[in-house]
């Protein structure tokens, strides 16, 4: 199964997990698409990193690369997205050969991150639940994530995938 | 039912929860052997507990289902474990511990941080954290050896 692709759900489980998702984020568009099963062995920092084994957050139960500063602010995220190659940069439009990833903050926290699929749609896992592919970062502006705040870019050949 | 079932009945895992924070041997003994108590008074303390005993699992239920509901789409493990009901849990204290248990080996979840603060282990190697199978797995053995799974 594809990162765009629904994933294979009898009518009502797909309408009723629409339903509940688009409940919690209002400004979501329709086109939206569920694209995994729950699972709560990752989250969507390790989503965003590439990464189905672990969970990543800067708190002492997580996985956080080493050397960097289990704190939860932007810098620290920079920080450890930086151990795989990413540097911020300006723009989230596709890009050829380029990897973004995109931090949401609230209230001055980070909160949530996404990734650019090859098509320039965005992969977001919902907390422990489900993958969904969406249309664009405003989707899931609001009162759980707050604002996409801030766009990280790497080259593929700066590929440096967390061990 | 006939009385003899319930008076020759053993301490059911649920009801001997409540006694957690005692000494666990020979608890039952101590408290229920029909010769420090007459059948009255066993049968009335056992029904006692019972109530006590549903009463603090609905507490609980009701607290870990608000949190679930409440947490369902968040990505912050921060803001998970930071909400208010999974706080009320944690306020619970040992009793709380194997319904905590029960619930991650039927359901997972993000329970490590709850039981880290409640029972000031920490079971989980360095290298192994945010592995959640892993990071289940480990507490989960460390449940059994400690007598609340």
């Amino acid at each position: 199964m594809g990162p765009e692709e629904p994933l294979p759900l009898a009518e009502s489980e797909m309408q009723a997990a629409r339903e509940s998702v688009a409940l919690t984020f209002i400004h979501i568009n329709n086109s939206f698409v569920i694209t995994s099963n729950l699972d709560d062995g990752y989250n969507c920092v390790a989503w965003a990193a590439s990464d189905q084994e672990k969970t990543w957050w800067p708190s002492l139960d997580d996985y956080w690369p080493d050397n960097v500063e289990r704190k939860n602010t932007v810098e620290s995220f920079i920080e450890a997205f930086g151990t795989t190659g990413y540097t911020p940069c300006k723009s989230s439009q596709l890009e050829n050969d380029v990897d973004k990833v995109v931090l949401f903050v609230k209230n001055g926290q980070p909160t949530h991150m996404a990734r650019q699929l090859p098509s320039g749609r965005w992969t977001s896992k919902l907390g422990p639940e489900f993958d969904i592919a969406h249309a664009s970062l405003d989707d899931l502006t609001g009162k759980q994530y707050g604002k996409p705040y801030l766009i990280l870019c790497r080259h593929h050949s700066e590929n440096l995938s967390a061990k | 039912m006939p009385t003899d079932c319930v008076q020759h009945e053993e301490p059911s895992l649920m009801t001997s929860l409540f006694w957690l924070d005692d000494p666990p041997e020979n608890q039952w003994e101590n408290r229920h052997t029909k010769d420090s108590k007459s059948e009255f008074e066993w049968y009335t303390d056992t029904h006692v507990i019972a109530r006590t005993e549903s009463a603090f699992r609905a507490k609980f239920m009701e607290a870990k289902e608000a949190w679930k509901k409440e947490t369902r789409f968040l990505s912050s493990s921060t803001e998970i474990v930071l909400n208010p009901h999974y706080q009320d849990i944690i306020g619970m204290g040992k009793k709380a511990l194997p319904f905590i248990f029960m619930d991650l080996e039927q359901r997972g979840g993000k329970w490590f941080w709850a039981l880290r603060h409640i029972t000031r282990e920490n079971p989980v190697a360095l290298a192994d954290r945010g592995k959640t199978k892993k990071m289940t797995e480990v507490w989960l053995q460390w449940g059994r050896k400690n007598r609340y799974l």
